[in-house]
């Protein structure tokens, strides 16, 4: 292939969608960041609590972790850890945590830091590390911080269990009507869950579509392209995004476009993405003809089962039955459906340091997933934002491994 | 019985409970392991089953590598090897807490590192100082109740769980005399643990037979903060820089020990009040800063002049507290360090080095 159609052939498998994303991130965080200092309300929240009633109250909601992505893609999460460090905080925490405290007190990072919070929602429904670190938060910035305490799901979802999580779901609505000033409107409420909902079937719809071979996207694609599912869902603006985003998925489907040029394997990814190694490592699997199609992660915010009639019952199940809220058992069945439904040939696990509620049965759900499916797995060692505890050499070594000599060994060619 | 057979024999509950509780299971009893200090010990004791805590376990070897990465504390991955490789063998079922993120986990990866012990699961609020996480947790335990019952065959309701909740609460009275009168590291905290590695009955016999003062050492007083700390040695490696325990925060002494379990009124809401009541565990959700506060006070009523932060390495909880309290230390002009202990125990330099230098900023005082 000449320069020139290589060139081509590049912008032809770019997603155009991106472009609409990133302007969509740029004016929420300059939205945001705008707004501190005025009336408006800020809250910093984590990534698997409920949005949808700040959104509801008007408030800003503003997401430490895509903000330690963010600093982590762009190589500046482990200076802002060591300022965490510095101040006596452990290399072994969480380094979303430990870089978001050196964040809150330098005003550090590729923006300049996030805009202060009036207050903080914490869920521990992805873990319980959130809640230190929140709590933290909230002496540094000495403002109100509700929890949001969801029991860990283990089989079905027990009546007690639902019972206490819309409890608290409840009381989340009392804490907004009391720090905002405004009454609950359960109409205008039951809007915004709708949206999301909307936006959230969109979204699985997306990820659906790396179903064909080749794959529009990868999972690499898909860490960026979730960026609005996570923070502003509930608005029609996310909706708007990720119809178009679908509507593009498609059109590369019918048009035969894959996001690499070749596809030989298909691999399924387990845990948070390794942020500040996304560029080496998409490089390196593009050069191996492997497609990772699908991941446990982008999922998480694939939600369903809103009721309009009781929206805040079934909000609250939602959100106690995320994927880190559920024991190994349903995570095995998890992992086996994707890899049934995406066609994948093998699964690459990032034990991740900063993670031990996604990371510890890693060993275990490897072996039950060769088990099910009769595929291979890898697990590679690193941390989601931390470099320092990342070998790259080795890691490379292994994947190179991995592709080359077992899948070429256990897939047809 | 001489004095010291009697602390001896109660060192070697706590050193090797093992071959005891096997004996115990081949006489018929049931041996029932609990994972930390929110299980309601009165439950499992009330269905018939003796209630065992699960420590001194063998050191992390092939069963913990093959199911837990090296980054997760030693005191689980000991724990599970010891449930994998047969350390264990006694007993007929586990009950396990959530606590933090690595125990929860576990409770799945036991199933299969120890095919064919039940397991059953206690969910303990993250949350622990609101009406609706008191009414859950009596949930919870209702839930657990039958599950005991089954592996016993016994009730464990009504006069069968009062009588268990004054025995024990009687054992905590007994642990608060002790520790008033002042019998020395060594003895003070084998007498906490010994009550956890076996039945309360056995306990209360054991503390009729030793004396309870006179062998007091060290000179430098100090408090302990931290979480399990099972191994004798560390307070014999306090002893050896001069440190006398004068008040502790330990999750396996106590914070275990701490508080009665009201003896009137419902009996799973009276153990849920005292469990969730205690000052809060750093799993625990503390808005109030209870937990410094606690700190600051018992460090006041004590006397102690220095703390050793004595918790597990790659412990999340505690490391998130540690910056907070110790800064109040500093500012309340109260010299600490901090040990990160792995298991085995082993004494390293570091350790060394930084007891040497609060033993020498405290003999100053002096």
């Amino acid at each position: 292939m000449s320069e020139g159609n290589g060139k081509a052939d590049k912008e032809r498998r770019k997603i155009k969608s991106a472009d609409a994303m990133r302007d969509m991130m740029v004016k929420y965080y300059t939205e945001a960041k705008g707004a501190e200092g005025t009336d408006r309300h800020i809250a910093w929240i984590t990534s698997g609590a409920p949005v949808e009633p700040l959104i509801a109250f008007n408030v800003i909601p503003v997401y430490p972790e895509n903000h330690g992505a963010m600093c982590g893609a762009s190589h500046m999460n482990v200076e802002l850890c060591e300022v965490a460090e510095g101040r006596g905080f452990s290399r072994d925490l969480c380094s979303y945590a430990r870089g978001d405290i050196g964040s809150a007190i330098t005003k550090g990072g590729p923006i300049g830091g996030l805009p202060r919070p009036t207050f903080l929602v914490v869920c521990n429904n992805i873990c319980n590390t959130v809640f230190k670190w929140y709590e933290e938060l909230a002496r540094f910035f000495d403002v109100p911080l509700f929890i949001y305490d969801t029991p860990f799901v283990r089989g079905d979802l027990q009546q007690h269990i639902a019972d206490y999580s819309l409890r608290q779901m409840e009381e989340y609505v009392a804490f907004l009507e009391k720090i905002t000033g405004k009454p609950y409107d359960e109409p205008h409420f039951t809007d915004v869950a709708a949206k999301s909902l909307f936006a959230s079937a969109l979204w699985k719809d997306v990820l659906a579509c790396n179903k064909h071979k080749p794959a529009p996207m990868t999972c690499f694609d898909a860490f960026i392209m979730m960026a609005p599912i996570v923070t502003l869902r509930g608005t029609q603006e996310v909706v708007d995004f990720y119809q178009g985003l679908l509507d593009e998925m498609k059109q590369r489907i019918k048009e035969g476009i894959g996001i690499l040029p070749s596809e030989k394997y298909r691999l399924l990814w387990d845990n948070i993405p390794v942020w500040y190694e996304m560029r080496n490592l998409g490089k390196l699997f593009m050069e191996l003809e492997t497609c990772l199609v699908a991941d446990t992660y982008t999922s998480a915010w694939t939600f369903e089962g809103v009721d309009a009639e009781k929206p805040l019952e079934s909000m609250s199940r939602i959100y106690t039955e995320v994927y880190l809220n559920i024991n190994l058992e349903r995570m095995a069945d998890k992992i086996e459906s994707l890899a049934t439904r995406y066609s994948v040939d093998g699964m690459i696990m990032h034990s991740n340091r900063s993670c031990k509620p996604y990371s510890l049965g890693q060993y275990d759900l490897a072996k039950e997933f060769t088990r099910r499916t009769g595929k291979p797995a890898l697990i590679i060692e690193a941390d989601h934002t931390d470099s320092r505890w990342y070998d790259r050499a080795q890691v490379e070594t292994r994947i190179r491994d991995f592709v080359e000599n077992l899948l070429g060994e256990t897939v047809p060619a | 019985m001489e004095q010291t057979e009697a602390w001896e024999k109660m060192m070697d509950t706590v050193r090797d409970p093992h071959p005891a509780l096997r004996e115990r299971r081949d006489a018929g009893e049931k041996v029932v392991g609990y994972f930390c200090s929110y299980v309601p010990v009165e439950l499992i004791h009330a269905a018939g089953a003796v209630p065992v805590r699960m420590l001194q376990g063998p050191a992390p070897g092939d069963v913990a590598g093959a199911y837990m990465q090296p980054f997760c504390c030693s005191f689980a991955r000991s724990l599970l090897e010891g449930l994998g490789n047969g350390t264990y063998d006694y007993l007929s079922a586990v009950v396990m807490p959530h606590t933090c993120d690595t125990i929860r986990n576990l409770s799945d990866l036991v199933e299969t590192a120890a095919p064919g012990l039940r397991v059953m699961r206690l969910m303990v609020p993250t949350t622990v100082h609101t009406p609706e996480a008191v009414d859950f947790m009596v949930e919870e335990l209702a839930a657990l109740r039958p599950d005991l019952e089954g592996v016993t065959g016994n009730e464990a309701g009504g006069a069968d769980l009062r009588e268990s909740i004054r025995l024990y609460n009687r054992c905590r009275s007994a642990l608060d005399g002790l520790r008033e009168a002042g019998p020395g590291n060594r003895r003070l905290y084998a007498a906490y643990l010994a009550l956890q590695l076996t039945g309360p009955e056995e306990f209360l016999d054991m503390m009729g037979r030793v004396e309870a003062g006179g062998t007091e050492a060290g000179t430098r007083r100090v408090a302990v903060i931290g979480g399990p700390v099972p191994q004798l040695e560390v307070f014999d490696l306090l002893e050896e820089y001069g440190m006398r325990v004068v008040w502790d925060d330990l999750c396996t002494a106590s914070r275990f020990a701490a508080g009665m379990v009201a003896e009137d009124g419902e009996p799973l809401r009276a153990l849920a009040e005292r469990y969730l009541g205690r000052c809060p565990c750093p799993t625990k959700l503390d808005p109030a800063n209870r937990r410094e506060q606690e700190l600051i006070a018992g460090i006041g009523e004590s006397g102690a002049e220095g703390v050793v932060f004595a918790q597990q390495a790659f412990c999340e909880f505690h490391s998130f507290d540690y910056p907070g309290l110790k800064e109040r230390l500093d500012a309340e002009g109260i010299p600490s360090v901090r040990l990160d202990l792995e298991h085995p125990f082993q004494p390293t330099g570091q350790m060394r080095t930084r007891l040497q230098a609060l033993s020498e900023i405290l003999g100053e005082g002096m």
